[in-house]
């Protein structure tokens, strides 16, 4: 038996061109990842420390949507110090995904140099703090003792900051900037990677490129996740997902951060939105990071017991929400089933396919790369194979 | 599926790692790598946009592909 070729969330899309406008859209299903084949009869703490290897490039997204399901399943609180650690992994998580868009792929889909030193700090972010609280699964495990090295965590919060204020904004606070015209100003300087995209998106007229009618998603029904994932033995839900209202949601940094008074102001929620939402995330987890790491502290090993249950777990990834739903018996796993925010994204009533429907294009070359930078401008941990009919 | 299976470097030429994974030759931009970190026969994790993210040891890359393959086989069939 020849396994597949590398799974890495290539998906395929197909685009129907008439008149000169893109008419059609066609998203083709991508496979699932065989989690239930993979950690079924598993004891769950094997399972938890299994999964930072499957899900390699949003290892800790994944891992606190797992840990949230698994202790729902048995009835765990989590100690406050342990919630701190899993909230400034994932936030350095996704400053790190944040950063390495706005250094290096965003720019090169606007035929931008990159940054290449700045997608560097942003690799090393993610991979020191790790090593800093003692690796991956010692730090994100749901039992394990955690010793964090304060020192060092010091010195790693003063390079996260570098690397947003000075790496990504140039000096400026996007905190700051009250107006469009200030973004636009900053913009129009130049003085970083992802200035100059936002520079090149408005010299393009693309400021609104890709903006949609759907929903951003805020609050949603946890019962209607859980249940509709429960009952899913052909995969529709989680291939084609919508909220207890039938409709499918927008979800990433824009839907977060769509009532932040600069998104507001953004007459249009399309590629300028898009982006200063990103640098809006990367602030706000300076923040954020700031917060946790004061309330960091030493955590105690712990058993877990052998318990029956079903829960559901929840994460923000950079790209946007994970689920994960979990069934134990006896302290092993029976079914897993997961979620990801890009069937949201790239669903056919999702913010790609109704972002793109209606542009004009002058042919195929065209349509493709206009469908490239609004599936990058969304998620760009997607890989997009692209076909013109 | 957001996953991503270690694939074995074959060469290196400018900047550049041709790798393989369950018989799929690729190639991979090492951008985001410094300098001298990536050598032939290291296990890397790709990103989407073909960008090699992590140099993976041998063992976790190995043992990861058996996971993954059989996995995928029993999805399959």
């Amino acid at each position: 038996m020849t396994p597949p070729a590398p799974p890495e969330g290539i998906l395929r899309v197909r685009l129907g061109l008439a008149g000169g406008r893109i008419e059609k859209i066609e998203i083709f299903e991508r496979p699932l990842a065989p989690l239930a084949q993979l950690l079924a009869g598993r004891e769950i703490a094997d399972a938890l420390a299994l999964l930072p290897r499957l899900f390699t490039l949003c290892p800790v997204a994944q891992s606190v949507a797992a840990l949230g399901a698994a202790e729902a399943a048995l009835g765990l609180r989590p100690k406050p110090q342990r919630r701190a650690l899993r909230t400034l992994l994932a936030l350095a998580e996704n400053l790190s995904e944040h950063a390495r868009h706005l250094s290096l792929d965003g720019p090169l889909a606007f035929g931008l140099p990159p940054d290449v030193d700045g997608a560097k700090a942003s690799r090393r972010l993610k991979t020191s703090l790790t090593s800093l609280l003692g690796g991956e699964a010692t730090a994100l495990g749901l039992t394990q003792a955690v010793r964090p090295d304060r020192r060092g965590l010091a010195g790693w919060l003063g390079a996260a900051k570098g690397l947003v204020r000075d790496g990504l904004m140039g000096g400026v606070d996007v905190e700051r900037m009250r107006s469009l015209d200030e973004a636009t100003a900053w913009a129009m300087e130049g003085r970083t990677t992802a200035a100059r995209m936002l520079r090149e998106a408005l010299a393009q007229g693309r400021q609104d490129f890709g903006a949609s009618s759907v929903a951003p998603m805020g609050v949603v029904d946890m019962d209607h996740i859980e249940r509709r994932l429960g009952c899913d033995a052909w995969r529709d839900f989680a291939t084609r997902p919508s909220d207890a209202l039938d409709r499918c949601l927008e979800t990433g940094p824009l839907a977060r951060q769509h009532e932040h008074p600069l998104i507001l102001r953004c007459e249009r929620r399309g590629l300028a939105a898009r982006l200063l939402a990103r640098l809006i995330e990367c602030s706000h987890a300076l923040a954020a990071m700031t917060a946790a790491l004061a309330m960091l502290d030493e955590c105690e090993a712990q058993d877990v017991p052998a318990g029956d249950g079903l829960g559901l777990g929840v994460a923000e990834a950079a790209r946007g929400r994970l689920f994960h739903r979990v069934v134990l018996e006896k302290g092993k796993v029976k079914d897993w089933r997961l979620l990801a925010p890009t069937e949201w994204n790239f669903h056919a009533k999702g913010p790609f396919a109704l972002g793109l429907i209606g542009l004009d294009a002058k042919d195929g070359a065209e349509a493709a790369k206009m469908a490239r930078i609004q599936g990058l401008a969304l998620d760009p941990c997607v890989g997009l194979e692209i076909e013109v009919a | 599926m957001c996953m991503a299976i270690p694939s074995e470097v074959l060469a290196i030429e400018n900047g550049m790692a041709t790798v393989e994974c369950f018989g799929v030759q690729r190639q991979a931009s090492l951008l985001m790598m410094d300098e001298g970190q990536v050598k032939v026969g290291d296990y890397v994790l790709i990103q989407a946009g073909g960008f090699v993210a992590e140099v993976v040891d041998r063992e976790t890359a190995l043992s990861t592909q058996a996971m993954m393959a059989e996995a995928l086989a029993n999805a399959a069939s």
